[in-house]
């Protein structure tokens, strides 16, 4: 067994003792409970734990299995993603073929090249090539109503959903001084401390909340957010073993992507707002959409790929 | 013989369901009726031939059993795949539409429901191409909502097939298709049929997801 297996396995059993613990709370929480009383906050909490239990097994074998598995389970993240946001972004028939160049073509295009460690162009398939070619599809089709309202929500559905979620397994393809093919564990890095620290910025903007950061869009506090970004850079120093940051940077990349996540999942309210809907779909139950699981990772990839590139390599 | 043929329809009927799940992931919205077996019409807008299987799709297996969707017999007889599939597969209630054949197709609707099946028509007659969400519908609901008033008609809107499938281009888009179950109607006494069926119209349109775009 490498080195980096043994973390990999030592980082999923260390998650199921957290995930064991919050369903024990759970179970005697409900037995604590009068007979044939249902209380929603728990029944919602119990539901988001089994999701929790889903997705570290998911993530973890995905890990396990290296390069393939991460590359599978993230490019069926992006589809999932991009089909709950192209389902409510506008389109019309004239449309119907760069969509579907969009699912079929584009992101596949985008997993393969990243499994190639293409950086020169995974970097711009999308934002550059993508972005001028389907709209020249759309436009051949001759409809001009609403032409760049569509083309517009097209390319954020692709921006959010495919490229960023794509630079998570991306991190796989950094060259790290004395690193060497531990660059996987970034990837379990990066979303246990945006995960870990949205959750704690949960718990203490409902303990503590008082100001809203952006009311009439969403319920986070500034409060929740500095404790959340507190956390998750004690949680990322503690992770410091598994990264070539060292303890105090990996305290900062930890706050950085976890503030960019937070910060992200705001966006990803207000378009929901937009949308008039409360959850991107019903796919991962309790917790709505994959959007709304992944937002917060969704924008802190790409800074945390950047600040990784940037400072480590 | 007979039991190979419904083994296969199964078979068959599982496929149908994984394909639509895999494709659209499509889901149901159970608005204002629980997914419990009772007997029920679900009449449903119609604006693609995947309007029923997506239907049939989100029913619970107990539900699915007893559902038979009211097709027209042209469509389902032209060859003997879907000769299997139509009537085998979903069992439908087929409706000899040629102007020249004098098969009542209101009897063999009540002949159904006096069987104890729950139904799925299409109120419109035919599939919707116009940019209009419903078509006037056909007297059909009305007449046999009057001929079994305990039948429960429940108004159910699929969502997004338009643009998952338009007429016409060949790849599907993998969007997410919702099915909306509303609350069940029924014909009130002394209703006139123009009354009826504007009701029921407006029921059903009631069911599509707001989204603003």
């Amino acid at each position: 067994m490498t080195s980096t297996t043994s973390d990999i396995l030592l980082l999923a059993f260390g998650s199921f003792g957290i995930l064991i613990a919050l369903t024990v709370l759970g179970e005697i929480l409900r037995a604590r409970e009068e007979p044939g009383f249902n209380n929603p906050v728990l029944d919602t909490y119990m539901t988001r734990v089994q999701s929790w239990w889903g997705m570290v097994a998911f993530v973890g074998a995905a890990l396990l299995l290296g390069k393939v598995g991460v590359m599978v389970l993230f490019a069926f993240a992006s589809f999932a993603a991009l089909r709950e946001v192209l389902t409510l972004t506008a389109k019309a028939r004239a449309d119907h073929l760069s969509l579907a160049l969009a699912f079929f073509v584009v992101l596949p295009l985008q997993y393969v090249f990243v499994a190639m460690e293409w950086t020169g162009l995974y970097m711009v398939f999308i934002p550059v090539y993508a972005f001028l070619f389907l709209p020249i599809v759309s436009a051949l089709r001759g409809n001009p109503e609403r032409y760049l309202v569509r083309v517009a929500e097209t390319q954020w559905a692709l921006m959010i959903a495919v490229f960023c979620v794509s630079l998570v397994p991306a991190l796989m393809s950094l060259d790290i001084d004395g690193y060497g093919d531990r660059s996987l564990l970034l990837i379990a890095f990066l979303v246990m401390v945006v995960q870990f620290g949205d959750l704690l910025e949960y718990f203490f903007g409902r303990r503590i909340g008082r100001t809203r950061i952006a009311p009439g869009l969403s319920p986070k506090t500034w409060e929740g957010l500095i404790m959340g970004v507190a956390s998750a850079a004690i949680i990322g120093s503690m992770l410091a073993w598994i990264t070539p940051f060292g303890v105090l940077g990996a305290a900062l990349m930890a706050a950085v992507s976890s503030l960019v996540g937070m910060l992200g999942s705001l966006v990803v309210a207000a378009i929901k707002r937009d949308r008039g809907v409360k959850d991107w779909s019903h796919l991962i139950p309790g917790q709505g959409g994959f959007v709304d699981q992944l937002d917060s990772v969704i924008f802190a990839a790409p800074i945390f790929y950047q600040l990784t590139v940037y400072f480590y390599t | 013989m007979k039991f190979l043929r419904q083994f296969a329809a199964r078979i068959v009927g599982q496929s149908i369901r994984i394909f639509c799940r895999a494709i659209t992931a499509v889901r149901a919205d159970w608005k204002g009726i629980e997914p419990v077996p009772r007997q029920r019409v679900y009449f449903a807008n119609h604006t693609s031939n995947a309007d029923m299987p997506m239907i049939w799709s989100v029913l619970p297996p107990a539900l699915r059993r007893t559902v038979r969707p009211v097709a027209a017999a042209d469509y389902w007889l032209k060859n003997k795949l879907r000769a299997f599939v139509g009537p085998e597969v979903f069992n439908c209630v087929l409706i000899d539409r040629r102007p020249e054949v004098d098969d009542k197709p209101l009897d063999r609707i009540i002949e159904a429901l006096d069987e104890g099946a729950s139904l799925i028509i299409f109120p419109e007659g035919n599939r919707n191409m116009t940019d209009d969400p419903l078509l006037p519908f056909k007297a059909g609901l009305y007449n046999m909502g009057k001929a079994r008033p305990d039948v429960d008609l429940v108004p159910t809107w699929v969502a997004n097939l338009t643009e998952i499938m338009p007429k016409g281009e060949v790849i599907p888009l993998p969007l997410i298709c919702t099915v909306t179950f509303g609350e069940p109607i029924h014909v009130k006494d002394g209703e006139s049929k123009d009354d009826f069926l504007a009701r029921a119209s407006q029921a059903l349109l009631d069911q599509r997801p707001e989204v603003r775009t």
